[in-house]
C-alpha cells in the first residue's frame, strides 16, 4: 500500500513540476473564465435573454469542448509512453507493485489532477448560484450544477482511462496524445457536428446520441439529469480501458 | 532462405488482400445502407470475400500462438479481453433499451404526471410531432410582427416540445419530431415532401396563421391520416408587460406554464374528431360562408385553421319565411327564384324582340300609304319614338304626341329608333343569359346531398333537431346597431324565430349542449323612434337569469358626432371608441375581491401578451348591457345592509342589491365589460329634438339595472347553470348546460377578426365545449433565473475568471520553472 501511495504520490507531483501542467490549468481556467464571464452576462441580461440552467453556456460551448478533447491527451500521454521510451518502465515492472496497483495508481494521479483542475471553477458558484450568504441558500437550482460536476466527473475518467491505455501500448507520447486526441473525437464529434435536421426519435440519431459525450451534458446533465445510459457508458469503458492496461502492462512480461 | 521469402511476401499478400477486403466491404457496406447504390452490395460481398481469404491466411500463425506456452498465455489473456469487450456490449446494449432519466431538478422540470405515464405507456401508434414556426408574435395573427419577447419565447417553447417528446418517448411508442420554420431555405421542398406524404398534415400547416404544434399519426391499416394542432400558446403564455416590468425593469422573458396536460390530450387524443360549430343566421349572407363585410369569413378562417369545423345554419327564407337550410340549400332556393326571373325576363325580351323585328320588317317594306292604314307614330317623355298600331289596343303610358302622319322622315327616325332598341335588347338578353348560366353554374356546385330529404321534411322543429344533433355547439348572432348616428339599423324584427326554432334550441340545450348568443340591442331606428322589441330569444335567456335591458352603450368619445348630428356637421371619420374591458373592475374599486370567470382570466392573461395595453383592439359600438342574475343566497337583511354601503361596493353591485334585494348580478359570470368612459340609453339615435347625453335628473329607474348611469356595463356573461325545470315538464331531470350571451350581435362580423376578438371567439367556444384546458391559465410561471450584482461586482467576478484565475497559475508555473532552473 505505500508503495501503491508512493507512486501515486509521485505520479501526480510529477504533473506540477512539468510546465504543462500549468499550461493546461492556465488555458483550461482562462477558457472557463471566459465562458462564466458570458454566462454572468446572461444572468444579469436585460431583455429575454437568459440561461435555463447555471452551466449550461459553460458546457455547451464549442470552444469547451475544444479545450476539453486536448485535456486527456495532456495529462495520459506521458504516462506509460514516456517511461517506456526512458527505459524506466523496467525498473517500475520490477519493483514489488502488481500491474493493478500500477495502473490504479498512475490513473488516480492523473484522475486527482484533473479534479484539481476544477477545483478553481467552484469559484464561480455562488454566483452561478445566486448565493444568498445570509439566508445560506441559493436562488437558484443548485442541482444542475451537481449533476454537471457529477457528469464531468464520470466523462473525465473515461477520457482519462483512454489515454491511460493508449499510452500504455504506443512507445512515443506523441503518438500516445494523437491517438488519445482521435479516439475523444469520436466521442466528441457529433456534439461538435450538431445535425439539426436528423430525426431524433430514429435509431441512427440515438445511438449517436449514445456515444456523444457533449449531447449527453447538453440535454441531460447541465439541465439537471442523469441519464442512467450516459453513466453505464462512462464507468463500464473507464473499467475496461483500466483492465486492458493492466493487460497491455502484464503482456510485457510474457511477450 | 528464398522459400522464407516467397512464403513472407505470400503472407502479406494474402494480408493485404484481406485489410483491402476490410476497407472495402465498409465501402460498400456504406454504399449500399446508407447511400442506398445498390452496387455497393456487391463492393461489400467482395470485401467480405476479401478479408475471410485474409484471414485464413492467419489462421497458421494462430494455430502457432495457441499451442506454444507464449501462446496459451496468449489466447487466456485474449479470451479475458474478449470476454470483456463482450461485457462491456452486452451491458451498454441492455443499458440503451433499458435506461431511466433521473430528474434531480428542485422543481421536476422533467418528470410527467404517472397519470399521463400510465395512459402514454397505453399508446401504441407513431406520433410525429411537427413544430411549425411561422415566426408570427404571440397575438394571435400573423399581422402581429414579432419583438425580442416573442422570439425569446418561440425559442423556448420548441425546446419545451423537444423534451416533451423526448420525456414521452420513454414511456410510449415512437415520437418524431419534426422542425417547419417558414424562414428556412428547406421549407419549401420539406413541404413539398408534406404534400405527398401526409396531404392532411401539409393542409393544416398551410392553413394554421401562427406558431403551432401538429401532432399527426396515420392508421396502418385504413391509412387514415389523424391531424391534432396546439397552438404555441398552449404550451406557455408570454406575458409581454410582466417581461418588461421584470428584474426590476431590466426585462426577462415571463411565460405562464399551461401545464403539459393540453400537449398529452393531443397525443393521447389523436382521433379525436373536429368540433363542429353552427352559426344560426337569417341568411345566407350573413353566415360564415356569406359575404365578407357583413359576413363572418373571419370566423370561418380562424376557426378552421385551429381545427375546427363551422358550417352555417339558414334559418329564414327570404328573410321572412322559418326554414333550417344549409348555406348551399339555402342558396340554392334563391338561386331559383333568381332563375325564375331571369326566365320571365329573357321571355319579355324575346317577345320585345319578335314585335320590333315585325315592325322593322314592316317599315322597311310596307308602302307609306300602307304604313299610315296600319300605324300611329308617337313620341314619349323620353323623346323616343313608339308605333302604335292603328287596329290594337291603346298603348298605356304619357306620349308628348302623335304624329297626324307617317312620312318619310318619320319612317327613317323609327327605324333607327328601332335598330337602336334592338341592339339594346340584344345587349340586354346576352347580359341575362349570362347571369343565367353563371347561376346555373354556381346552382351545380352546390353540396345538396339532402335536399329533397329537407323538402319532404315539413316539421320545422324536427328538421331543426336533425341539424343540430351534429353541432358541438350553436352561435346565434343578431346584429342589429351598426351606427347610431348614420341610423344604420338591422331591424331586430328581422331575427325573430319561429316557435318550433325556439323549441329545438330549447331541445339542444336540454341534451346539455352549449350556445353561444350574440345580442346586438333590439331597438329600432331613429325613424321608428328607438321602439324596443323582443321576441322568444330573450324570453328563453330571460329564463334562464340573463336580463338584458333595450339599451344601447354610448360612449364618451361619441358625443362630439352625436353633438354634430344636431347641428347637420357630418364627421369625415367616425369616432374611436374606448376597448372593451376584461379586468376586474369591482376588486379595483373596492375590497371585493372576485374570482375570475376562465374566460376573463384567459383573456386578460392573453392580453398580456401584447406589449401595448392589453385588449386594444377588443372594440364594439352600441353594445347591449348583459346581466346574469341569481338569487342571493344571503338573508334580505344582510342585502339591505350591503346596499346601504354603496361606496364601498362596484357600481353594478350596488345597483343590483339596490334593486332586487333578494336578486344580485352575478359578477364572477362577467367576461366583457364596457370603459367607465360610457353611458346607457334606450334612445341612442340622435334626433333634430334629442342630442343622447347622460343626464343626471331624477331617473324612475334608479336603482335597478335599467338605471340611467355612467360605465362600465357588463356586455358578456358565462353561465353554466341547471336548465329551469318547467323546461322539462317533470319529465326529465334537469341537466346543466353552459351557454354565453353576448351584447353585441356584429363582434365576430367581417372579412377579417382582430387579434384579441379571434381569442375571445376561441376562449367562448373553447369554455362552451368543456375543453378548458386550452384557455390560458395564470399558472405557475416560468422566466430565466437572474443574479443581481452591481456594475462593479459583474466587473471583478468577469475579468477575474477571466484572467486573474488563469493567471496565478502562469504564475505558479513560472515559479516553478524558476526553482527548478535554481536547482
Amino acid at each position: 500500500m505505500r508503495a501503491t501511495m508512493s507512486l501515486l504520490r509521485r505520479e501526480f507531483s510529477a504533473y506540477f513540476l512539468s510546465p504543462i501542467g500549468y499550461v493546461v490549468f492556465a488555458v483550461f481556467l482562462a477558457v472557463t473564465g471566459h465562458l462564466f464571464s458570458l454566462s454572468v452576462g446572461l444572468l444579469t441580461a436585460r431583455g429575454p435573454k437568459g440561461l435555463s440552467y447555471p452551466m449550461q453556456l459553460m458546457v455547451n460551448d464549442i470552444a469547451f469542448w475544444l479545450v476539453y478533447l486536448f485535456i486527456p491527451p495532456l495529462l495520459t500521454m506521458r504516462l506509460f509512453a514516456e517511461e517506456r521510451s526512458t527505459g524506466t518502465l523496467e525498473i517500475l515492472l520490477s519493483a514489488p507493485l502488481r500491474d493493478g496497483q500500477i495502473v490504479m495508481s498512475k490513473f488516480l494521479a492523473c484522475y486527482g489532477f484533473y479534479v484539481l483542475l476544477w477545483l478553481p471553477t467552484l469559484l464561480y458558484l455562488p454566483v452561478l448560484l445566486d448565493w444568498q450568504w445570509w439566508t445560506w441558500q441559493s436562488g437558484i437550482d443548485p442541482w444542475p450544477v451537481v449533476t454537471t460536476y457529477f457528469g464531468l466527473a464520470l466523462a473525465g475518467a473515461m477520457f482519462l482511462s483512454v489515454g491511460m491505455l493508449v499510452s500504455s501500448l504506443v512507445k512515443t507520447q506523441m503518438v500516445a496524445a494523437l491517438v488519445t486526441l482521435f479516439i475523444g473525437l469520436l466521442f466528441i464529434l457529433a456534439g461538435l457536428w450538431r445535425p439539426a435536421d436528423m430525426d431524433t426519435s430514429g435509431l441512427a440519431y440515438q445511438a449517436l446520441y449514445f456515444f456523444t459525450v457533449p449531447l449527453h451534458f447538453e440535454r441531460n446533465f447541465s439541465r439537471g439529469l442523469i441519464d442512467t445510459r450516459n453513466v453505464v457508458l462512462y464507468v463500464s469503458v473507464t473499467l475496461f480501458c483500466l483492465f486492458l492496461a493492466v493487460r497491455s502492462l502484464e503482456s510485457r512480461r510474457w511477450r | 532462405m528464398a522459400l522464407n521469402n516467397s512464403f513472407s511476401f505470400f503472407h502479406f499478400l494474402l494480408r493485404f488482400i484481406g485489410l483491402t477486403g476490410l476497407f472495402g466491404g465498409l465501402v460498400g457496406l456504406a454504399l449500399w445502407q446508407g447511400i442506398g447504390i445498390e452496387q455497393g452490395r456487391l463492393v461489400a460481398l467482395i470485401g467480405a470475400g476479401m478479408l475471410a481469404l485474409g484471414l485464413l491466411g492467419e489462421l497458421r500463425g494462430a494455430f502457432g500462438m495457441t499451442f506454444s506456452r507464449r501462446g496459451a498465455v496468449g489466447v487466456s489473456v485474449t479470451l479475458q479481453i474478449v470476454l470483456a469487450l463482450a461485457l462491456l456490449a452486452g451491458l451498454n446494449y441492455f443499458s440503451f433499451f433499458h435506461y431511466q432519466r433521473i430528474d434531480c431538478t428542485r422543481d421536476a422540470d422533467f418528470t410527467l404526471p404517472d397519470k399521463i405515464k400510465s395512459d402514454l405507456a397505453q399508446l401504441r401508434e407513431d406520433t410525429t410531432i411537427v413544430v411549425f414556426q411561422r415566426h408570427t408574435a404571440f397575438g394571435y395573427t400573423a399581422d402581429n410582427r414579432q419583438d425580442n419577447y416573442d422570439a425569446a419565447a418561440e425559442r423556448k417553447i420548441v425546446e419545451k416540445v423537444k423534451d416533451l417528446a423526448e420525456l414521452f418517448q420513454d414511456f410510449g411508442p415512437r415520437f418524431r419530431v419534426q422542425l417547419l420554420d417558414i424562414q428556412d431555405d428547406k421549407f419549401e421542398d420539406n413541404l413539398k415532401v408534406l404534400k405527398k406524404e401526409n396531404p392532411a398534415l401539409a393542409e393544416a400547416i398551410e392553413k394554421t396563421p401562427d406558431n403551432s404544434i401538429f401532432f399527426y399519426a396515420q392508421d396502418a391499416d385504413t391509412k387514415k391520416e389523424r391531424v391534432q394542432r396546439l397552438s404555441f400558446q398552449d404550451i406557455y403564455q408570454l406575458d409581454k408587460k410582466k417581461s418588461q416590468e421584470a428584474h426590476k425593469g431590466n426585462g426577462n422573458l415571463v411565460l405562464h406554464d399551461q401545464g403539459i396536460d393540453n400537449f398529452a390530450n393531443k397525443v393521447l387524443n389523436i382521433e379525436e374528431k373536429k368540433p363542429r360549430i353552427g352559426f344560426g343566421v337569417i341568411h345566407e349572407f350573413m353566415g360564415v360562408d356569406g359575404a365578407e363585410t357583413i359576413g363572418m369569413a373571419g370566423v370561418k378562417r380562424a376557426l378552421e385553421a385551429r381545427g375546427y369545423e363551422c358550417r352555417d345554419i339558414v334559418l329564414k327564407q327570404s328573410m321572412e319565411d322559418p326554414a333550417v337550410l344549409t348555406h348551399d340549400e339555402h342558396k340554392h332556393e334563391r338561386l331559383e327564384i333568381q332563375l325564375q326571373i331571369y326566365e320571365r325576363n329573357l321571355k319579355l325580351i324575346a317577345e320585345k324582340q319578335e314585335k320590333y323585328q315585325e315592325e322593322t320588317k314592316d317599315f322597311d317594306k310596307l308602302s307609306m300609304a300602307e304604313l299610315n292604314k296600319k300605324y300611329l307614330v308617337a313620341q314619349d317623355l323620353d323623346g323616343r319614338l313608339h308605333a302604335i298600331a292603328r287596329a290594337g289596343p291603346r298603348p298605356s303610358g304619357a306620349f308628348l304626341g302623335v304624329y297626324p302622319k307617317i312620312d318619310q322622315e318619320v319612317r327613317e327616325d323609327y327605324m333607327e329608333d328601332l335598330r337602336r332598341t334592338l341592339e339594346d335588347l340584344g345587349k340586354s338578353l346576352k347580359r341575362i343569359q349570362d347571369q343565367q348560366q353563371k347561376a346555373l353554374d354556381t346552382k351545380q356546385s352546390l353540396v345538396l346531398d339532402n335536399l329533397d330529404e329537407v323538402r319532404r321534411i315539413t316539421d320545422l322543429r324536427a328538421k331543426f333537431n336533425r341539424v343540430l344533433a351534429d353541432l358541438d355547439l350553436l352561435v346565434l348572432p343578431r346584429q342589429t346597431i351598426h351606427d347610431v348616428a348614420l341610423d344604420w339599423v338591422w331591424p331586430y324584427e328581422w331575427y325573430k324565430l319561429d316557435t318550433a326554432h325556439i323549441d329545438a334550441i330549447k331541445d339542444y340545450m336540454k341534451a346539455g349542449n352549449p350556445v353561444l348568443f350574440c345580442m346586438g340591442p333590439p331597438l329600432s331606428g331613429r325613424r321608428l323612434g328607438a321602439r324596443p322589441v323582443s321576441d322568444d330569444i330573450d324570453q328563453l335567456l330571460s329564463s334562464l337569469g340573463i336580463e338584458m335591458p333595450a339599451q344601447a352603450i354610448l360612449f364618451n368619445s361619441e358625443s362630439e358626432t352625436l353633438e354634430n348630428f344636431q347641428q347637420k356637421v357630418k364627421l369625415a371619420r367616425a369616432p374611436d371608441v374606448p376597448p372593451l374591458e376584461v379586468e376586474p373592475y369591482a376588486a379595483r374599486a373596492s375590497k371585493f375581491a372576485l374570482d375570475l370567470h376562465p374566460i376573463r382570466a384567459s383573456l386578460r392573461l392573453s392580453g398580456r401578451s401584447f406589449s401595448k395595453s392589453y385588449p386594444s383592439d377588443l372594440k364594439v359600438r352600441a353594445p347591449r348591457p348583459i346581466y346574469a342574475m341569481t338569487v342571493a343566497r344571503e338573508s334580505a337583511a344582510a342585502a339591505l345592509a350591503l346596499a346601504d354601503s354603496p361606496a364601498g361596493m362596484g357600481p353594478l353591485l350596488a345597483a343590483s342589491f339596490a334593486a332586487a334585494k333578494l336578486r344580485k348580478v352575478n359578477e364572477s359570470a362577467v367576461i366583457l365589460l364596457t370603459s367607465a368612459e360610457s353611458w346607457n340609453d334606450d334612445q341612442p339615435f340622435p334626433t333634430e329634438e334629442r342630442v343622447p347625453r347622460l343626464e343626471h335628473g331624477k331617473d324612475p329607474n334608479r336603482g335597478t339595472i335599467l338605471e340611467k348611469r355612467e360605465g362600465p356595463f357588463p356586455i358578456g356573461v358565462a353561465v353554466e347553470t341547471k336548465l329551469p325545470e318547467s323546461w322539462f315538464d317533470g319529465k326529465a331531470k334537469p341537466t346543466t348546460t353552459r351557454f354565453v350571451v353576448l351584447g353585441h350581435g356584429g363582434m365576430f362580423m367581417g372579412e377579417n377578426l382582430t387579434p384579441m376578438k379571434e381569442k375571445l371567439l376561441l376562449d367562448t367556444a373553447n369554455w362552451l365545449m368543456g375543453r378548458d384546458d386550452l384557455l390560458a391559465r395564470d399558472r405557475a410561471t416560468w422566466s430565466f433565473p437572474r443574479v443581481e450584482l452591481d456594475k462593479r461586482a459583474e466587473t471583478i467576478w468577469t475579468w477575474g475568471a477571466w484572467f486573474g484565475v488563469p493567471l496565478v497559475f502562469v504564475y505558479l508555473g513560472t515559479l516553478m520553472w524558476l526553482i527548478r532552473r535554481m536547482r
